[in-house]
């Protein structure tokens, strides 16, 4: 499978970043995590372009409809009382 | 010159009833900084009845982020000073809050849910905050769950219809195994004293917009669930995330996670039965009352299949934490600490509990196969709180699970 270019949206930072669709979502947002664009350790939401519908991070960006040159938008979902 | 109702101004709102909320229960759990914005504002809108629950008592670091809570009150119950700082600030004449101080994963029955209208979950953690959906769910409960973290906030609601998403759909398996090991070590038996310890940082104003919007999709899901107005729709299945540093606020629409376990509601697995019996009751009456109803061979289960986010275990028997001598405990195992699973010898030595425990824990009891020492004890002494809702389960697979309410704690004082 051929690499994508996607964006990723955190706060006021962009990023783009080259990844293959095959990948769990999930498990991209921990790689991310250990770069530093998007939080680790919390709970965290992604939805891309301008679709508002939550992304599943148990499945693939493929299994996620998302595609090369697509922008996500990822945001976290705040626990503390 | 003619009275003028305390809430005119909000009443004006077109569609606006004041009867909704003068009828309404409101079950609020947690009394920490985003429930305190919760209850206050829920007591300045005429909201005559509420229930509060909260395990922790007030600390000084509390003060600055809760409206309801006093430099006196340091030390005292969190849920108490929130129950009273309602009924102190409420608009509604005679307004009444009832408040339990209990982890709401183990201490809170299910009826006291039961007897909401709705939910607006505040605590601090993800486990409680899956537990209390699942619930809701299973009672078809509406619930709103709020979080805030630094400036930012978090809002959703989830509707009371089984086939829409509820919070637990936001989180991926993977966390929610993560949320559930933060609070108890799942290899060991007691409540892990660092994860008490856990303190995030927050800040009143994010805890006053988030709850500023959880009172306002209280309001609209009491208008929506009586007429379908769209002008009060509560967004459900709608995530809300604000975050301070980009000044936007987000929505995910959350679908119906493919997998999630928290659906299914008590009505569709057979309806909740009446019972009579009470959390004051011997565990050997109620299985005799169980049999005398329905039939041989019911066992009373502590841990539900259909709550996959609760942990509840009796511990009959463990070995000490520092030596491994066998010890009696007798108690359920969210009540324990590390300090309760050493042995006299350690204990009075000042040992410091280190191993891991073994213990032998106890999911089910059935009059063929229970102690009697365990038999002659009451509910509560099992671990199950007041107005619970009890399962209990067969041998003989053809025959579905019972539940039944406790609901002959209805007159506790409190709840």
């Amino acid at each position: 499978m051929e690499d994508i270019i996607i964006t990723v949206c955190y706060e006021t930072e962009e990023n783009e970043i080259s990844t293959q669709p095959g990948i769990v979502l999930g498990d991209l947002m921990n790689q991310l995590g250990g770069r530093g664009m998007v939080p680790r350790g919390q709970t965290i939401l992604v939805k891309k372009n301008k679709s508002d519908e939550l992304l599943d991070l148990t499945k693939s960006l493929a299994d996620n409809g998302i595609r090369d040159k697509d922008v996500l938008h990822v945001a976290t979902a705040a626990k503390a009382g | 010159m003619k009275e003028t109702s305390l809430t005119d101004r909000q009443e004006r709102i077109a569609g606006f009833k004041q009867s909704l909320i003068d009828r309404a229960v409101i079950g609020v759990i947690g009394a920490g900084r985003t429930a305190n914005e919760v209850i206050k504002n829920l007591a300045l809108t005429g909201f005559r009845s509420i229930f509060v629950c909260d395990m922790d008592s007030v600390s000084d670091t509390n003060l600055p982020g809760t409206v309801l809570f006093r430099k006196a009150d340091v030390g005292e119950p969190k849920a108490r000073l929130a129950a009273e700082g309602f009924e102190r600030l409420a608009v509604a004449e005679g307004a009444k809050a009832r408040w339990l101080c209990a982890d709401a994963c183990y201490g809170l029955g299910e009826g006291v849910l039961r007897r909401c209208d709705l939910v607006i979950n505040c605590v601090d953690n993800t486990q409680t905050r899956l537990y209390i959906s699942r619930i809701c769910k299973l009672l078809e409960k509406p619930c709103v769950d709020i979080g805030i973290s630094g400036f930012d906030w978090t809002h959703m609601a989830s509707s009371p219809d089984s086939d829409k998403a509820c919070y637990a759909c936001v989180i991926s398996p993977r966390d929610a195994h993560e949320a559930l090991k933060r609070v108890r070590n799942s290899c060991d038996v007691t409540l892990s004293e660092a994860a008490k310890e856990d303190r995030a940082a927050t800040i009143i104003t994010a805890a006053a917009m988030a709850g500023g919007k959880a009172v306002e999709t209280a309001i609209k899901i009491l208008h929506y669930e009586e007429r379908e107005d769209r002008s009060y729709d509560p967004f459900y299945g709608v995530i809300t995330s604000y975050s301070a540093a980009s000044g936007r606020t987000e929505s995910f629409r959350v679908p119906l996670r493919e997998g999630c376990e928290n659906h299914l509601s008590y009505r569709e697995l057979g309806g909740i039965r009446p019972s009579g019996l009470s959390a004051d009751d011997e565990l050997g009456k109620v299985l005799e009352r169980v049999r005398e109803l329905y039939g041989e061979g019911y066992s009373l289960s502590l841990e539900k299949d259909c709550v996959p986010v609760s942990n509840k275990a009796f511990i009959r028997r463990a070995f000490c934490k520092c030596c491994q001598a066998p010890i009696e405990v007798y108690r359920p195992q969210f009540s324990l600490s590390d300090e309760d699973l050493l042995c006299e010898d350690c204990r009075a030595a000042g040992k410091i509990p280190l191993l891991p425990s073994r213990a032998e824990r106890i999911y089910r009891f059935s009059l063929a196969e229970t102690e009697e020492r365990i038999l002659g004890m009451k509910l509560r002494e099992l671990g199950v709180p007041a107005l619970h809702i009890l399962e209990f389960v067969s041998g003989d697979e053809s025959r579905l699970p019972l539940f039944l309410e406790l609901d002959g704690d209805g007159k506790e004082e409190n709840i």
